[in-house]
């Protein structure tokens, strides 16, 4: 298995970060913090990593179906 | 021994059974349906007893599989051992004659014509380099001009209400301005606004967005189909998500296209047949041989094999019976299980208001208002770090006792303050939801599990699927649309509130960066919208079937339905899917007349 196969077979496992905001570069996760603000103002933080929350979304009850 | 042989073989009687079954049988074939539920309680007649019984349909889940007998395995990448799922949860595929589509809610788009050609749209606009690294979308190998056709015959025949907004290029203002050219308008004038939608039709509007009346297979008034088929105006009892249509208000394969079929003299249904194979020489099939309600294996042969069950039986029939070559996510070779996609929820957002209220015990599945904006690519993505969108709606699809009660953040789940807040904002919620696209992965797939096995003891099929950052990045962004709307809706709503009951909370909002797990959960009920697995296009080493859903590898076998998807858009997949099997009844009479390939 090549490397860049390992790398999209296993992803980062974001379960520790639940509830957070976190940075995410070459499918590893470089940082995180407790809000957007904290978080891209953290020097680790490049322009162009992946950031985005973690976590059940906020408003539940909609339900999608066919 | 063999039952008798017949013109056509369909494995399912749902939407896409019943399309093949009617129009095969009006042109004169023979056609034999397998059913592996049963097919009583689902005719208008059927549903007089019980049929609001919430804890019997939604609870413990009377119209769905039942996964004691055949389930799914789980894992979230290549390097996990699948785990099976042991309780219905994520998604509920329905069993019984007419399948899903009797407990549908009846929400019937047509996806946009970016959507059949994702890939080549995206680079055009965007670059190569604008593709996430492993994301597979690929282009359907069929345009939206030439599905348009049978999105209209699928339309007539189930009489969908709504607005065009765009008819034969044609922008109508108040219809779907961002849909693709419809060659007539919808047979049925759209369903009445409610107070909710008129808000958020409103609110919208002040923001420069362009409101629609959601499409409906849930009737407004009485309606006489093609083909002759009347029924009456829904009662907007709230029971569509989960339920029957006792009334027939609601369009439904047991009240459209079987009774058509059955009318002929020439469909035969089976029911307790449970499909598990499709004889075959690799080339050419000859029949499928099911387990009937004793267990025993029997066989059905036929000139035609349709297989038109639900996305997974579909793709697990392929791979049981060798049928295609099987994807290989490692080599990324192969087509059968190729591009499993699921359907992109959340970032929405919900308002409790104090004194407020709007009726919400009455609606239908698909009686919304929604804006389509920020569906697709009819937003500027550049800058924003992903593709695609998801369509936005208001609805009142009803608010059953046990399953559809709200209470703002804060609220304890259980005692005294749960209970005054349920008698505070029964009545008094609403809710923006976002229903977003999910692309095509290269290690997304369905495969035959190693492990587990069924009843019969044969292998369940398994899923390898999580969220990806391109979703979690058009979730985060879906979110801040809806909050905007909600306070253009209520711009006196405090986000987060001050306590649920606190005396001096007026309205409380709740929404923001939408945000999904950590990984998939299957727990919790999201969408029963899976695509992908035996996916239609133009090459047959990217795509199992061709544009009439006629296999490659075996010119006598259609796969019709969700499953053809070679990723899924931002809308329900009921009316693509209704398409699809007009389009597949065309290539199987073409078929009749060549005998050869159709592509």
């Amino acid at each position: 298995m090549s490397t860049r196969q390992h790398q999209l077979a296993t992803g980062p496992d974001l379960s520790p970060y639940d509830g957070q905001w976190v940075a995410v570069r070459n499918g590893k996760v470089i940082a995180n913090a407790l809000d957007e603000g904290a978080l891209r103002a953290d020097p680790n933080v490049r322009e162009g990593d992946d950031v985005y929350p973690i976590g059940d979304p906020p408003s539940g009850f909609y339900l999608i179906n066919v | 021994m063999a039952n008798k042989k017949v013109d056509v073989v369909i494995v399912g009687v749902g939407w896409v059974g019943g399309i093949i079954a009617a129009e095969l049988t009006k042109a004169g074939l023979t056609v034999v349906g397998l059913e592996r539920g049963h097919t009583h309680g689902r005719s208008t007649e059927d549903w007089d007893d019980q049929k609001h019984d919430e804890l019997r349909y939604a609870v413990r889940y009377e119209l769905f599989q039942n996964i004691a007998n055949e389930t799914w395995t789980l894992r979230h990448n290549l390097n996990e051992t699948a785990l099976p799922f042991r309780q219905l949860g994520s998604f509920l595929p329905g069993t019984g004659l007419g399948g899903a589509g009797v407990h549908w809610n009846g929400q019937t788009w047509r996806f946009h014509p970016r959507d059949f050609t994702i890939r080549t749209s995206a680079i055009d606009r965007y670059g190569a380099s604008a593709i996430p690294d492993g994301m597979s979308i690929q282009d359907w190998g069929i345009t939206y001009d030439e599905l348009e056709p049978y999105y209209d015959e699928f339309e007539y025949m189930a009489g969908i209400a709504g607005r065009a907004g765009n008819l034969n290029g044609q922008m109508i203002e108040g219809g779907n301005v961002f849909e693709g050219p419809r060659s007539r308008e919808y047979p049925v004038k759209p369903q009445p606004e409610t107070e909710m939608g008129a808000m958020f039709r409103k609110a919208t509007e002040s923001l420069g967005y362009h409101p629609f009346p959601n499409p409906s297979a849930n009737l407004p008034v009485t309606y006489k189909n093609p083909d002759g088929i009347a029924r009456g105006a829904c009662t907007y009892c709230g029971f569509c998500e989960r339920f029957g249509c006792e009334w027939g208000a609601k369009a439904d394969p047991t009240v459209t296209v079987i009774p058509v079929a059955q009318k002929t003299g020439r469909f035969k249904i089976i029911d307790h047949a449970n499909a598990f194979a499709v004889r075959n020489d690799g080339h050419n099939a000859q029949s499928v041989l099911y387990y009937d309600a004793a267990g025993q294996v029997q066989e059905q042969p036929a000139d035609v094999i349709v297989l038109g069950a639900y996305v997974f039986n579909n793709v697990r029939l392929l791979l049981m019976s060798k049928l295609g070559t099987p994807y290989d996510p490692i080599s990324n070779s192969g087509v059968v299980g190729k591009n499993y996609c699921y359907q992109t929820g959340g970032g929405g957002a919900s308002a409790w208001f104090s004194g407020k209220k709007f009726k919400r015990y009455m609606g239908s599945g698909a009686l919304l208002v929604a804006i389509d904006d920020f569906n697709a690519d009819n937003f500027d993505h550049s800058g924003l770090g992903f593709l695609g969108g998801g369509s936005i709606t208001i609805g009142q699809t009803g608010a059953r006792p046990i399953q559809s009660l709200s209470v703002p953040p804060g609220t304890p789940p259980y005692g005294r303050d749960w209970k005054a807040a349920i008698r505070k904002y029964y009545d008094s919620v609403i809710a923006i939801g976002f229903q977003g696209e999910s692309p095509a992965y290269q290690t997304h797939l369905l495969d035959l599990d190693p492990n587990y096995r069924d009843r019969y003891g044969n292998p369940l099929l398994r899923i390898t699927f999580d969220w990806q950052p391109n979703e979690r990045k058009m979730i985060a962004f879906a979110g801040t649309k809806t909050l905007e709307i909600m306070k253009a809706i209520a711009p006196d709503g405090i986000v987060g509130g001050s306590g649920p009951m606190s005396p001096t909370a007026s309205t409380i909002i709740a929404g923001g960066a939408g945000s999904l797990p950590p990984h998939y959960d299957t727990v919790p009920y999201q969408s029963t919208h899976n695509t992908g697995g035996a996916i239609m296009g133009a090459d047959p080493a990217t795509s199992v079937v061709n544009n009439y859903l006629q296999m490659w590898d075996a010119p006598n076998v259609f796969v019709v339905g969700a499953c053809n998807f070679p990723q899924n858009a931002g809308f329900n997949p009921t009316g693509t899917v209704g398409a699809l099997a007009y389009r597949a009844a065309e290539g199987i009479l073409k078929y009749r007349k060549t005998g050869a390939g159709l592509a």
